[in-house]
């Protein structure tokens, strides 16, 4: 961006204004997605709070019938399932994560700002599914993990369950998608000079984040699948009777969800190193080990799951090697404490409310800390697992760490959100009810836990003595519900003023700060050069002031710089709003709906619904492009498209997808209890259809070459070619699955045979969608629209298409070829 | 390297070393091991667990047998929602291998105030060693979330 700054009206309308509810409807705004985010999460939390309060009435006295045992257990699992999907990681990534990512990067937008409206608009979808029990059917009941085999349909009955499932399969596809969404960016748009090493450390956190996250939830989403097809199609994942482990399920899931607890804690130490810096005036201290124990913790909380499980009965080498990686984890997480202390020491402190709620997260997240290491340590957490110790632990983790964060998060950049300050005195009274709310409520669970009292009781025993404990945490719920008014009139408050935030109101360091507060809808005229880390204190102070406190020290007043004013705004062209992204979860929800209700009508809807709104998603892309991708918007990339990223991302994410699925199919192809087992495997007619699509492999190279070089002719006659290989070996497939299927083994006949259909059809349904993607470019190329400009598109499918045939070829071996190897 | 900086680093690997040497130390001199799944019960096709459990030895007669002088096993069954047996007597300092398994969804197992704490999983047999050393009475509960009634779900032990 050449363009010379030049002066232009003082009111430039902030991305806020405009627009009116269409406007909002429709928007791609990676700052209005942010704030609807916002919305969404404020009200859940509301509700989430609401039912852990209800919960504390419960418990405090013996014998209390407050509510009901349902209505408790309905409350207790939403109460988790709430805070973490739809409160913490929307106000993590979908909030903070969507508004500061590209004006910390100084971007224009995300990568993929319809993708990323879409992010939002399913995760909205998947908190309404997972709420409609309310109407019909009743709440989830089973505990937020939901261990099996309590949730097979035998166990529970009725519909609540089903809510969840489809709910939280919505929320990860969402989540998965954000995911992508981030990392592209974070790769791709930064500004020129911003180097990895000179992004915001909360950059870095959302980066390593992201990749947590790409790799985390397959395995959630094939537990989950897995559960769906038992409760709908009657198949036997996790019934013990049918040769299969109920065990299964608690591996998928803590796989995820140790990684999901970095998921929220790591963007939360991010946040923290932003807010540390700023009001201690001093650089973030040991800016590249900070950075390097955030990638050791992504790293190790992969392996760590099993410290959840200790209690199964796992084996000795099994959870000697998880008590050691989970000790270890603790080695990474000490370094970031320790840095942020030091980076307060010797600073010139400024005592603000975002301040005060830094230094109440080190606290309580170093006693949340403390006794996780306990748990590491195997024999400690025998006496520990599913006690009430194990909730303490968790809140200070994820209250004390997480949600501390946030409120220091809202006090620190609500004024570049809203462009209006909250108030500085009720934040103080929101603080101090904070900490003693929450220490009372939660610091007893660590003596009740070692008293025995479990977690998910519905009421205890007078001749427990329990109770005086539980009346002081029920006390300290309804002090904590009361700062949460504070925090809530606070906003409410701010909103309504009229008085304007300034651009820069804690003299910040990173690149925020020099838009105007709000934002435009464009957020920077001129994409900034960045020529350091803290790139806007250098531009503030130059690099002298950037090395400490000195420069401020010495009175050198700051030069007050001009926040970023537009060049031009007729230059600048961000993307068209679309109404797509809406659609397409509505449709997705329909589709739920249509399940769980069994009426298949709206699930057909739903799904002509969806895919129409993906056409017209590619219709608007072929018209408009997506004005970000502009190279010249994102120098970072190394001349690697976007779009290139975003697919190998994608790619990664499904690795993991099928991991998970041929694992489970290897544990599972020999525990079936009756009916045919692998020699049904027509090994001959398989051999041939790998064979296709392998060749097909060969074709799509050819295609890609032939657009490359401008052939039109041959273009189409590859393309043409993949796609009837692909036909193909889809035609071999449903073959097999008749012939199988007439020879006696039908998808629930035994464990096998579910194992096998799941994983075989799953890449089916991988190589229909790579026909249908190819179809399109087919048909564009017929209509000419392809051609050399475009060979990107065809180079997309072609990676796609090219994994699932490597797919393939292990699905082939470990299948297939094991069989036919005798005492394999 | 900076003098305090060499300093941390060892207080940090002297702290990972007497993890480790505690965690050595308590399972090889003071016996304290992890429960451990011993083997697994199949149904044949059409079978119902509960049925095939009350079939399976030991599970067929549970409850405290003593296998040898001072020792003892104590065979249970966590169903939803209660123990078979409810009531566990053991005399003081005898040493009992706890036999448990669940016969319809996972359940827990734990003592209070001891480390007997197993994870009850339909379809696989848990093993717990461990001495009572101290008379009294011990709750005996299921802390595994396992449907509507769970909290009802608990016994004791009683050591005279």
């Amino acid at each position: 961006m050449a363009a010379q700054p030049k002066t232009l009206p003082a009111d430039q309308p902030s991305y806020l204004e405009g627009g009116g509810i269409l406007g909002w409807l429709t928007t791609i705004d990676h700052k209005r997605v942010a704030v609807m985010y916002l919305v969404s999460a404020l009200f859940f939390m509301a509700l989430g709070g609401f039912e852990a309060m209800a919960i504390r009435v419960q418990l405090w006295r013996p014998d209390n019938h407050a509510l009901s045992a349902a209505t408790y257990n309905a409350f207790f699992t939403m109460h988790g399932t709430t805070m973490i999907f739809l409160v913490v990681m929307p106000l993590l990534l979908g909030f903070f994560g969507n508004f500061l990512i590209p004006l910390q990067i100084g971007a224009r937008d995300v990568a993929f700002p319809r993708l990323n409206a879409a992010s939002f608009w399913l995760a909205l979808v998947a908190g309404i599914l997972l709420h409609l029990g309310w109407i019909r059917g009743g709440l989830p009941d089973a505990g937020w993990f939901g261990y099996a085999n309590l949730t097979e349909r035998y166990f529970t009955p009725g519909l609540a369950i089903d809510w969840w499932v489809i709910g939280l399969l919505v929320s990860g596809a969402s989540t998965v998608l954000t995911g992508l969404n981030f990392l592209t960016t974070i790769i791709a748009m930064r500004a020129p000079g911003m180097t990895y090493m000179r992004m915001p450390m909360f950059m870095w956190s959302l980066m390593v984040t992201s990749i947590l996250i790409l790799i985390a939830f397959p395995a959630l989403t094939i537990g989950l699948i897995f559960l769906l097809f038992d409760r709908f199609f009657g198949t036997h994942f996790y019934v013990a009777s049918a040769g299969a482990t109920p065990i299964l399920w608690q591996h998928l899931f803590w796989l995820f969800g140790h990684p999901e607890v970095y998921i929220m804690a790591l963007p939360a130490f991010g946040i923290i190193s932003e807010v540390i810096p700023t009001f201690s005036r001093k650089p973030l201290f040991g800016y590249p080990m900070m950075a390097y124990s955030i990638c050791l913790i992504a790293f190790l909380s992969y392996g760590v799951w099993g410290h959840h499980m200790f209690a199964t009965g796992m084996g000795p080498v099994a959870d000697s090697a998880f008590a050691i990686t989970s000790m270890l984890i603790a080695i990474p997480t000490g370094v970031k404490i320790f840095s942020w202390i030091a980076t307060v020491w010797g600073g010139s402190l400024r005592m603000t409310t975002a301040f005060y709620f830094a230094l109440g997260m080190l606290i309580e997240f170093t006693v949340g800390g403390l006794s996780g290491i306990m748990h590491a340590s195997a024999p400690i957490d025998l006496q520990q697992t599913d006690s009430y110790f194990v909730v303490a632990h968790f809140h200070y983790v994820l209250f004390g760490g997480v949600m501390f964060t946030i409120m220091s998060a809202f006090y620190y950049w609500w004024p570049k959100i809203t462009g209006r300050m909250l108030d500085e005195r009720l934040g103080k009274w929101h603080f101090w009810l904070t900490v003693v709310g929450f220490n009372l409520t939660f610091f007893p669970m660590h003596f009740l836990g070692m008293w025995g009292m479990p977690r998910r009781t519905y009421t205890y025993g007078a001749d427990m003595g329990w109770m005086r404990l539980n009346q002081l945490e029920t006390i300290g719920a309804f002090i904590l519900g009361i700062a949460f008014l504070f925090f809530y009139f606070n906003l409410f408050k701010s909103v309504a003023s009229r008085e304007q935030a300034p651009a820069d109101p804690w003299d910040g360091r990173s690149l925020e700060w020099s838009t105007p507060s709000p934002p435009p809808a464009y957020n920077f005229a001129t994409i900034p050069q960045i020529r350091g880390r803290d790139a806007w204190w250098i531009l503030k102070y130059g690099h002298a002031g950037s090395r400490g406190v000195a420069a401020y020290m010495s009175g050198q007043a700051p030069s007050q710089p001009q926040p970023s004013q537009p060049a031009s705004v007729e230059d600048i062209h961000m993307p068209a709003p679309s109404i797509f992204p809406l659609v397409l979860s509505l449709g997705v929800g329909m589709m739920g709906l249509g399940l769980i209700i069994d009426w298949y009508r709206i699930i057909l809807i739903g799904a002509a619904v969806a895919v129409l709104s993906i056409v017209g998603m590619g219709f608007e892309y072929a018209d408009f492009g997506e004005e970000s991708h502009d190279p010249e918007h994102a120098p970072s990339s190394g001349g690697v498209d976007v779009r290139k990223i975003g697919m190998w991302s994608f790619i990664g994410s499904e690795c993991v997808f099928f991991a998970s699925l041929i694992s489970t199919f290897i544990v599972y192809k020999s525990r079936s209890v009756s009916g045919p087992g692998p020699q049904i495997l027509n090994i001959p007619l398989t051999s041939f259809s790998t064979f296709i699509l392998l060749m097909s492999s060969l074709l799509m190279v050819l295609a890609l070459a032939a657009t490359q070089r401008g052939d039109k002719r041959w273009e189409r006659i590859w393309l043409g070619g993949v796609i009837a290989f692909g036909l193909i070996f889809l035609g071999g497939q449903v073959y097999e699955f008749t012939s199988f299927y007439h020879e006696g083994m039908g998808l629930t006949t035994n464990l096998f045979s579910q194992s096998f259909f799941v994983l075989v059809g799953f890449h089916g349904a991988h190589v229909a969608i790579g026909v249908l993607w190819l179809s399109v470019l087919l048909a564009a190329a017929m209509t000419g629209k392809l051609g050399q400009s475009r060979a990107l598109s065809v180079e997309l499918a072609g990676l796609y298409w090219h994994f699932v045939d490597v797919v393939w070829i292990i699905i082939f071996t470990l299948v297939y070829l094991m069989q036919a190897v005798p005492g394999a | 390297m900076e003098r305090y900086e060499k300093a941390f680093l060892s207080a940090c690997a002297a702290v990972l070393v007497i993890f480790l040497c505690a965690l050595g130390y308590s399972s090889v001199a003071m016996n304290v091991h992890l429960p451990s799944h011993s083997g697994m019960i199949y149904c044949n096709a059409g079978q119902k667990l509960r049925k095939v459990l009350l079939k399976t030895p030991p599970f067929d007669h549970t409850g405290v047998k003593e296998i040898a002088p001072g020792k003892y096993q104590a065979v249970v069954i966590a169903k939803t929602w209660a123990f078979t047996p409810n009531e566990i007597d053991l005399p003081v300092g005898a040493e009992v291998k706890f036999i448990a398994t669940s016969a319809d969804v996972t359940h827990g197992f734990f003592i209070v105030g001891t480390r007997v704490n197993m994870m009850l999983l339909p379809g696989q047999i848990s093993e717990l060693d461990y001495r009572f050393t101290k008379p009294g009475e011990y709750l005996m509960i299921c802390h595994e979330y396992c449907g509507e009634l769970h909290h009802t779900m608990a016994g004791k032990v009683v050591v005279k």
